[in-house]
């Protein structure tokens, strides 16, 4: 696609420059926001893979001494109410809610992908089935769903993901139907069919390869939504086992702390304001450049 | 337009009663169930038996479910399995609470929103417009629990402006008619219980408010800034009109549509996915009264909660295509 090409700087029309401050800016300037929101958050993820190497303390290591400890030197971010060393939590935690939020945003993909590209393709009476379910699904407010969701399937890791996933399929499965339906009418979709072309061809030669730039934007801007509602079931204690470090049950946890220890509910707060932050900004910035059938569509 | 109201209220119980059964069976799928919550105190065979009888428990699930359906179509709503208190009485007293809180939070965030999103719109000034925008993205990133207790940190236990949590002082007498505090205060002109509910409702309205206003903010803007291209705001502007009458009286309307779209289903949303807010605060709403019911096993009342979720939710969908045709003429003669 012609508007994919912007990254290289070839489309600028300011001179060409080799020193990295121009290069920066010429960056900015075609990606805006969503430079800083991508750097940022491969920090977070870079900070987050690396936990075990970089966390000072063993995040379950309980010191009953120097418990509920204010920010020092020692302790970056304090300790929490039975000596843990909130920094390292925070770092482990990190892991665990960005596992969370791609896993689910990855199950929402396929199958919304699945359930609206047959809907948009074949029509009919197909389409109205697939679409009044998802309707149904949408009958409900998202973290509901998933709460329900988290209650028929029990706690734990794994029925986190698949509630968290499961609750915005819709989301997915209306908008590919909508690419679907646009991609429909172009030229060399209905020419493929003129020319006898195979239903699973068409879809795998013209449909997917142009419906995945404007659908991969939206999947970026919902990593902020699947990650904030992953951390949300665990705010409520219906994700991760107790114990565990995940942001949400931290700043729960907090929550009985906050006249002594503010600081524990804070920055795990803080990290994940400062993540769905970054992720919103590279939607953000993506859909500006890459999406002119969203933009075209939402007016 | 007549015939797409009749679909859309044919289509009405058609989402009520899938989403009554899929709860219904959904629910029975979970381990555990109401008398295992309650049964420390229960450990006696013959009682056991007795209270599953009571509520249909012994027999196969297909006679619960007929049962259910009929309850539900004569109006009998039963009685709280845990508690034993009439669920007619506990949605009366969670219901409009979460009425209350949403539609205060609605009216912030649409105020505030608008008035950002044109301001970001029309200033001729790149830095204004792109720190307004930043702040929008940053409004809508926090999450609803951190914005709470965050606020909770600051507002209470710093400047000690409110209290933590609650609905309205514990100590203080006053009348229960509508169960709506606004008005049973104001009928009743108790002004030391309205002072202490206001109060009260301050943070958490603030807390669901702030992160709603960034998501308003971000559409006004972006409606606006399309409509502002439109040929008809050029020939607003070639009559002569200010540039404040362009964006106000012709360009705002036109873009008030999609704020009218989110602001509706956001208000549906929060009807039982306010949650998390009310968890914080220990707002006595319908979302917390779902979540406890959930975790205690409580059939009944997690069933008609979720009834009444669903019904308002849709309902509110349906409003606001209703407005559409109010706010649009252009629908309204098609």
């Amino acid at each position: 696609m012609a508007t994919m090409q912007g990254g290289d700087g070839n489309t600028n029309l300011s001179p060409p420059s080799r020193t990295p401050h121009s290069l920066l800016l010429r960056l900015w300037r075609t990606w805006d926001i969503a430079l800083p929101g991508a750097l940022f958050f491969a920090f977070i993820l870079l900070a987050s893979l690396l936990a075990t190497t970089i966390a000072p303390r063993d995040p379950g290591q309980r010191d009953i001494k120097n418990r509920l400890k204010a920010p020092s030197r020692e302790y970056p971010f304090g300790t929490d109410e039975i000596g843990r060393d909130v920094f390292s939590r925070v770092l482990h935690g990190g892991r665990s809610v960005l596992g969370t939020g791609f896993s689910a945003l990855a199950l929402s993909f396929f199958f919304g992908l699945g359930i609206g590209i047959p809907a948009g393709y074949l029509g009919g009476r197909v389409d109205v089935l697939l679409m009044r379910c998802m309707d149904i699904m949408l009958s409900f407010p998202s973290i509901l769903l998933a709460i329900l969701v988290v209650t028929t399937l029990g706690t734990g890791p794994g029925n986190l993901i698949i509630a968290v996933g499961v609750a915005q399929v819709p989301v997915f499965a209306r908008l590919a139907r909508a690419v679907v339906l646009l991609l429909m009418s172009k030229e060399y979709v209905v020419a493929a069919r003129a020319l006898g072309a195979r239903h699973p061809g068409i879809v795998k030669h013209h449909i997917l390869p142009n419906m995945l730039p404007p659908v991969l934007v939206h999947a970026t801007a919902m990593l902020a939504v699947t990650i904030a509602s992953a951390t949300a079931l665990n705010f409520l204690g219906l994700g991760v086992e107790t114990g565990t470090p995940d942001w949400g049950m931290m700043i729960a946890d907090g929550q009985s702390l906050l006249f002594d220890a503010p600081h524990v509910p804070f920055f795990p707060g803080l990290c994940l304001t400062l993540t769905v932050l970054s992720v919103n900004f590279i939607g953000d910035g993506l859909r500006d450049r890459l999406d002119p059938y969203m933009r075209n569509q939402s007016g | 337009m007549l015939a797409w109201l009749v679909r859309r209220l044919i289509w009405l119980p058609v989402v009520l009663w899938t989403v009554a059964t899929l709860t219904f069976f959904a629910l029975r799928f979970v381990p555990g169930n109401p008398i295992q919550s309650i049964s420390n105190q229960l450990v006696d065979p013959v009682a056991i038996a007795r209270i599953e009888a009571e509520w249909d428990l012994d027999k196969p699930p297909h006679v619960q479910y007929l049962n259910f359906l009929r309850a539900v179509l004569s109006g009998d709503t039963g009685i709280s399995m845990s508690s034993g208190v009439p669920i007619n009485r506990l949605l009366f007293e969670r219901v409009p609470p979460t009425i209350e809180l949403a539609l205060v939070a609605m009216v912030f965030s649409t105020v505030a929103g608008i008035v950002i999103g044109v301001l970001a719109a029309v200033t001729r000034r790149r830095l204004v417009d792109n720190a307004l925008r930043l702040l929008a993205i940053t409004g809508m990133s926090m999450p609803w629990f951190w914005v709470a207790i965050m606020l909770v940190i600051v507002f209470s236990v710093r400047l000690r402006l409110a209290p933590t949590s609650g609905r309205i002082d514990s100590r203080l007498d006053y009348e229960v008619i509508t169960n709506f505090m606004l008005i049973d205060h104001l009928i009743t002109g108790n002004r030391k219980a309205l002072l202490s509910f206001l109060h009260h409702l301050i943070l958490p309205s603030l807390a669901i408010g702030i992160t709603s206003t960034g998501f308003v903010t971000r559409l006004t803007r972006a409606a606006m800034l399309e409509e502002l291209h439109g040929a008809y705001v050029r020939t607003a502007r070639g009559k002569g009109l200010t540039e404040r009458s362009v964006a106000i009286r012709h360009a705002l309307r036109n873009a008030i549509l999609p704020v009218i779209t989110l602001q509706g289903l956001q208000f549906g949303a929060l009807l039982g996915g306010a949650v998390i807010t009310e968890a914080v605060f220990a707002w006595p709403g319908l979302g917390r009264l779902l979540l406890e019911g959930i975790l205690s096993r409580d059939y009944s009342v997690v069933q008609a909660a979720v009834i009444v979720v669903a019904l308002a939710y849709v309902l509110m969908n349906t409003l606001v295509d209703l407005l559409y045709f109010v706010v649009d003429p252009r629908l309204r003669h098609s």
